[in-house]
């Protein structure tokens, strides 16, 4: 490897959206479908990458924390790192709407990026934790296609399990 | 722009089978989460919430009985209904039964990837080791135990748990209670072994159970009580994380341990942690060479022991720990370090890989001396941080560090850290022979104790501005105490 120019190689990817975006290899690799991709067609990295399921704002947002977590990982690691990582992805995440998580959380399941998608799963996880029916209902964007018999069937079998639950503040 | 469909060849990414029109955006919801997405969130929730989750749609009623993940917490929140109304006894039953209806009613086809449980386990009440059977058939790899025994009754490592033998990750909260470990048994898949606040009665016992698991990777004991072992051996060829954390324990347990020896052979170990009462000796019967971070942070009533022959113990962990590229010491390390390698048998180890050095030190000559020692022994560090436990120090206005060049010093050393630095004549004089001999130093951060007047802070800053600094291009900062700069350490 020449230590002289360090070439950042670039890879295009096209958005569903028709948006084109140039990406340091590094951070492609972080893609692992990419990756993968890339492993099995070693010609193809000059060509421009489809996306037909990413949409432009959820690329270049993960564009950034995918940039960002490589930044973290090439400082030394120290619990005031740890700090800053936490406190960046509960950053990325408290602005978002259920909507854009999960579009997000979907890009990086086709992406494959495991880090994120733990990250993403986690906050959505942590938004559902002991709340009621209704709120995770209305979270998921889901239809209560049950019968009342059906649905009060199935609270019976666990009646408690239907109580205690936190307030809803939606 | 070529378009995809004239080069028909072209490799295409792979498209997942379940997936939405993609520019449809009128769907807005998140019914079309793939259902590997949905188990993979609800594996961070207790299982009551996907239980509650079945009343969801039909299309989640039967979820949970594929979930690979389950999760269950006597102390959880979720009970307290039900202890408002029932005695805790009725509310445990309660939790049992719960436990035992998922799973009955778990799909039989699918295997248990994790089960966390946090629960009881009563003298005569054998639910707990019903279930483990229950999850060893279905192929269990992760088992999380956290478990609470009113009168400290033992656990058993039930054998069955070893028959289909897919155990990888095994987790043991007891609480204090004792661990009976079966003997010439061992799990042949497990990579990760924690024990938790658990007694260990036997130390063969243990010693045959560790090391037949051959693919053991990582072994954390944290809070436990070694129950008169004259010898803890931990030999395992490919261990790469061990953490050994017992000074909490309490008691007489320090006095246990000080009968014991520890042996480690590890070849393979990476990361090393050890805060452990003082022991009666300390053998390291392969150096390991691929170390990357240790972390020594010795404990103990130094009254009990005699000085030289703890400066033995210390110096021979810290043999052992010479390829680490970081490390972290503890105060006593260094109290006992510098008198040690002034005698003709001296410690005449060098840290060759070592980038980083964290010292956790008192201020005083003996200090100060053992910290140069080091700097000699290390001669490629780029980073030092010094962490100052102020304390009492008789002061010597004349002394200074006799003068010479070191290695990483004169070619290496770029960030000094001191934190809660005083305004003491030995740190000033640490901080004025470091300026003057960092020849590549770019930074040197002084951080205050949060309880340093402004005068003392400014009389300080003043001193050490004046000293000669033989790096042309180096910064010296200035500031407060943060929380983050403190919990680096320990």
């Amino acid at each position: 490897m020449s230590m002289a120019a360090v070439e950042t190689k670039k890879i295009t990817l096209r958005t569903a959206d028709n948006h084109e975006f140039e990406v340091e290899e590094a951070i492609a690799m972080e893609f692992s479908t990419i990756k993968t991709f890339f492993d099995e067609n070693p010609d193809a990295s000059e060509d421009t990458i489809p996306l037909p399921n990413v949409t432009s704002k959820c690329l270049s947002a993960i564009i950034e924390y995918c940039k960002s977590h490589l930044a973290f990982r090439a400082r030394e690691t120290s619990s005031s790192i740890d700090e800053q990582v936490r406190t960046y992805d509960e950053e990325f995440v408290k602005a978002r709407d259920n909507e854009s998580l999960k579009e997000l959380i979907l890009a990086a399941n086709y992406l494959n990026i495991k880090a994120l998608l733990d990250m993403l799963n986690q906050a959505v996880a942590d938004r559902i934790k002991n709340k009621s029916v209704e709120y995770v209902r209305r979270f998921f964007g889901l239809e209560n296609d049950y019968t009342p018999e059906e649905e009060a069937a199935i609270r019976a079998e666990n009646e408690w399990a239907f109580e205690g639950v936190d307030p809803d503040d939606d | 722009m070529e378009s995809i469909a004239s080069l028909p060849k072209r490799p295409k990414l792979p498209i997942p089978s379940n997936d939405v029109d993609p520019i449809d955006h009128g769907n807005k919801s998140m019914n079309d989460l793939p259902e590997p997405v949905v188990h993979h969130i609800f594996s961070f929730l207790e299982t009551i919430d996907v239980i509650r989750a079945s009343a969801v749609s039909t299309k989640w009623r039967y979820l949970w009985t594929s979930m690979p993940h389950l999760n269950f917490d006597y102390q959880a929140g979720w009970l307290n209904p039900l202890r408002q109304e029932f005695s805790s006894t009725r509310v445990y039953e309660k939790f049992k039964d719960f436990i035992n209806w998922v799973l009955m009613a778990h799909d039989k086809s699918v295997n248990i990837q994790s089960f966390r449980v946090s629960c009881l386990n009563n003298d005569d009440d054998r639910s707990l080791y019903r279930w483990i059977k229950i999850l060893a058939q279905k192929h269990v790899k992760e088992l999380h135990l956290k478990v609470k025994s009113y009168k400290r009754g033992p656990f058993a490592l039930p054998r069955y748990l070893l028959a289909p033998d897919s155990l990888e990750i095994l987790e043991l909260d007891l609480q204090r209670s004792v661990l009976k470990i079966p003997s010439d048994v061992g799990f042949s898949r497990l990579k990760s072994l924690q024990l938790v606040r658990t007694q260990l009665l036997d130390q063969n016992l243990f010693h045959n159970f560790i090391s037949s698991c051959p693919l053991l990777e990582n072994l954390r004991l944290e809070g436990c009580l070694f129950h008169d072992f004259k010898v803890l051996d931990i030999s395992l060829r490919n261990l790469r994380k061990l953490f050994i954390d017992n000074h909490m324990c309490g008691g007489s347990f320090d006095e246990r341990l000080r009968k014991c020896v520890f042996k480690i052979a590890c070849p393979n170990l990476g990361y090393f942690h050890l805060k452990d009462p003082y022991a009666q000796n300390f053998s390291w019967d392969k150096i390991p060479s691929l170390l990357q971070t240790a972390t020594i942070l010795p404990w103990g009533w130094e009254d009990a022991v005699l000085h030289e022959e703890l400066a033995n113990y210390l110096l021979k962990i810290l043999r052992g720990v010479c390829h680490a590229e970081v490390l972290k010491l503890g105060k006593c390390i260094l109290e006992h370090l510098y008198p040690a390698v002034a005698e003709p048998r001296c410690f005449s180890t060098t840290f060759y890989n070592l980038k980083s050095l964290k010292l956790f030190t008192g201020i005083d000559k003996c200090y100060i001396r053992s910290i140069i020692y080091l700097l000699k022994c290390a001669p490629n560090l780029q980073l030092l941080s010094v962490y100052i436990d102020e304390e009492e120090y008789d002061c010597d206005y004349q002394w200074e560090i006799p003068d010479e060049a070191i290695a990483c010093l004169t070619d290496h050393l770029k960030m000094v850290k001191l934190i809660e630095v005083d305004n003491s004549d030995y740190e000033l004089e640490l901080i004025r022979f470091l300026l003057k001999n960092g020849h590549v130093l770019e930074k040197m951060s002084i951080i205050w104790p949060s309880d340093l007047q402004r005068e003392t802070q400014m009389e300080a800053i003043q001193e050490i501005m004046k000293f000669p600094r033989s790096s042309s291009n180096v910064t010296v900062t200035f500031s407060e105490l943060k929380e983050s700069d403190y919990d680096d350490v320990l």
